[in-house]
């Protein structure tokens, strides 16, 4: 079995595109509802499951073309507009993440759950990193306690228990749309 | 050239979206206020969306804690339904023992006033018939109690023990209607005889038309039948009735001592006879849990001196 991934050969119609760009537009929309208000009631605020990091991470596995790069920032930039933090902040993450996601799935063979879901653990790590350096060059933030470490863990380990079912979601919504 | 952006067009756009992000870091973390060109349309757009999905959420939440949570709620319902019962129960038991020691307190205060030696005793149960009124009481001959002797309740008297066995005593009571006593009218010092009825109630007799019985006097004992100590209370007048003809009037008395209520009393001994036991009256610590209507006052009885089963004859 092959590690290296091959490249995309086939070009896709304007039409699945447009379909895709909509689905993905529509995911981003309801990962958003839901983590500003359901999963924010359910868990009271400790810990929210990130599902637009998921997306992104989807993104950067499937999406590789400038269409994905876009939709990593704008998934961030939409965050920020729904969130406390500096603007940008999630946006520079969200697109940092894109691009690690991006560079590994060139390398490596991702297309199965387990790299899935490994990768959305990563992933979370790295946004949380991203944002932690981020803050510490803006806002003189030097020091990451320990309670922020472990919160940045849980997140991870709840986005990737939830990847399953949001890459299922989403491949069963391009399948639908008739993208896959 | 072309061909260099068309394949790296991926890491480009990044880099780009990169350094618009570190752009709008950069600007944000300079300015004190937010500086957010799309924010505010992007939140227009989703403030209905996000109504509808938090009321849907927040009914889906109620249904869980109102429904789902009912289970752990059920069970904490029952855990505090026991406690409540236990806390009645020990409440019930509180209020008991309570009422016990503010009866036994008026016992004792009595045993005090009485110029004879007394002994205590629980009323174990009642006569069987209605027409007659009589009480079997928890001390018997091995206590010291003989036919004969008076019966007291802190009220006043309640009657004279009619027949004793080893540990339990009948008592005649005062309305029963083969009793009678000898008392005054305290007010006026008019003397007579106290007797019971078939009906509920205690009648005066003996006592002539001409001399003064009103409603509401006092009848106490005389002291004179060499029983009952002198000066207890026995009833309160209810009602006087001068008949036509005859030497006598006719009054009604309504006993000071409740016999239907009584649960201790105290019977007396003959004035010069003494105790068999060493105390009069039981410490707190010698009552058990509280029966119905029983205490047990002394501790291990004394050798019988008498037979069993001796009854009072009139």
């Amino acid at each position: 079995m092959s590690l290296l991934s091959t490249s995309h050969a086939s070009t896709p119609g304007i039409g699945v595109e447009v379909r895709a760009a909509g689905i993905y537009v529509m995911a981003g929309t309801l990962a958003l509802l839901f983590q500003t208000t359901v999963l924010h009631g359910l868990t009271g605020g400790r810990i929210i499951p990130d599902l637009v990091l998921i997306l992104c991470v989807y993104l950067g596995l499937h999406e590789h073309n400038i269409g994905g790069a876009t939709g990593a920032f704008l998934l961030g930039y939409l965050f920020d507009s729904f969130s406390g933090s500096l603007v940008g902040l999630h946006a520079f993450a969200m697109t940092i993440v894109y691009l690690i996601v991006y560079l590994v799935s060139r390398r490596l063979w991702m297309d199965n759950a387990v790299s899935g879901v490994a990768m959305v653990f990563l992933g979370s790590l790295l946004k949380g990193v991203a944002i932690v350096a981020a803050l510490a060059a803006y806002l003189s933030i030097d020091r990451m306690s320990l309670g922020v470490a472990q919160t940045l863990l849980a997140e991870a380990l709840l986005a990737a228990a939830l990847t399953p079912l949001v890459f299922g979601g989403l491949r069963w919504a391009k399948r639908l749309a008739g993208g896959d | 050239m072309l061909e260099f952006v068309r394949r790296n067009r991926v890491l480009l756009s990044s880099g780009f979206f990169l350094l618009c992000s570190l752009g709008l870091l950069s600007a944000n973390a300079r300015q004190p206020g937010r500086i957010d060109p799309l924010g505010h349309v992007f939140l227009e757009l989703m403030a209905p969306f996000q109504r509808f999905t938090a009321g849907i959420g927040g009914m889906a939440q109620g249904l869980f804690d109102r429904y789902v949570l009912l289970v752990g709620t059920q069970a904490e319902n029952e855990r505090l339904k026991a406690r409540i019962r236990e806390l009645e129960r020990r409440g019930t038991h509180q209020s008991e023992m309570e009422l016990m020691n503010r009866r036994l307190k008026r016992l004792l205060a009595l045993g005090r006033e009485l110029p004879t030696k007394a002994v205590a005793a629980s009323v174990t149960a009642r006569d069987a018939s209605v027409w007659f009124q009589s009480l079997t009481l928890n001390k018997g001959e091995v206590d010291g109690i003989q036919v004969g002797m008076p019966v007291i309740a802190p009220e006043g008297v309640v009657g004279l023990i009619s027949g004793t066995s080893m540990h339990a005593s009948r008592v005649l009571l005062l309305t029963d209607p083969n009793s009678g006593i000898d008392v005054l009218v305290q007010r006026t010092r008019v003397r007579g005889i106290l007797s019971g009825q078939l009906e509920r109630g205690t009648v005066l007799k003996y006592v002539k038309r001409s001399d003064d019985v009103e409603i509401g006097d006092r009848i106490v004992a005389s002291g004179l039948d060499g029983v009952f100590p002198k000066g207890l209370p026995v009833g309160r007048v209810t009602s006087v009735s001068k008949k036509d003809r005859g030497l006598f009037l006719y009054a009604e008395v309504a006993p000071a001592a409740d016999a239907s209520r009584l649960e201790e009393v105290l019977v007396a001994f003959p004035s010069g006879e003494e105790l068999r036991k060493p105390a009069l009256l039981p410490s707190a610590a010698e009552f058990g849990p509280p029966g119905p209507s029983e205490i047990g006052l002394y501790g291990p009885p004394a050798p019988p001196a008498r037979g069993e089963g001796r009854s009072a004859g009139r």
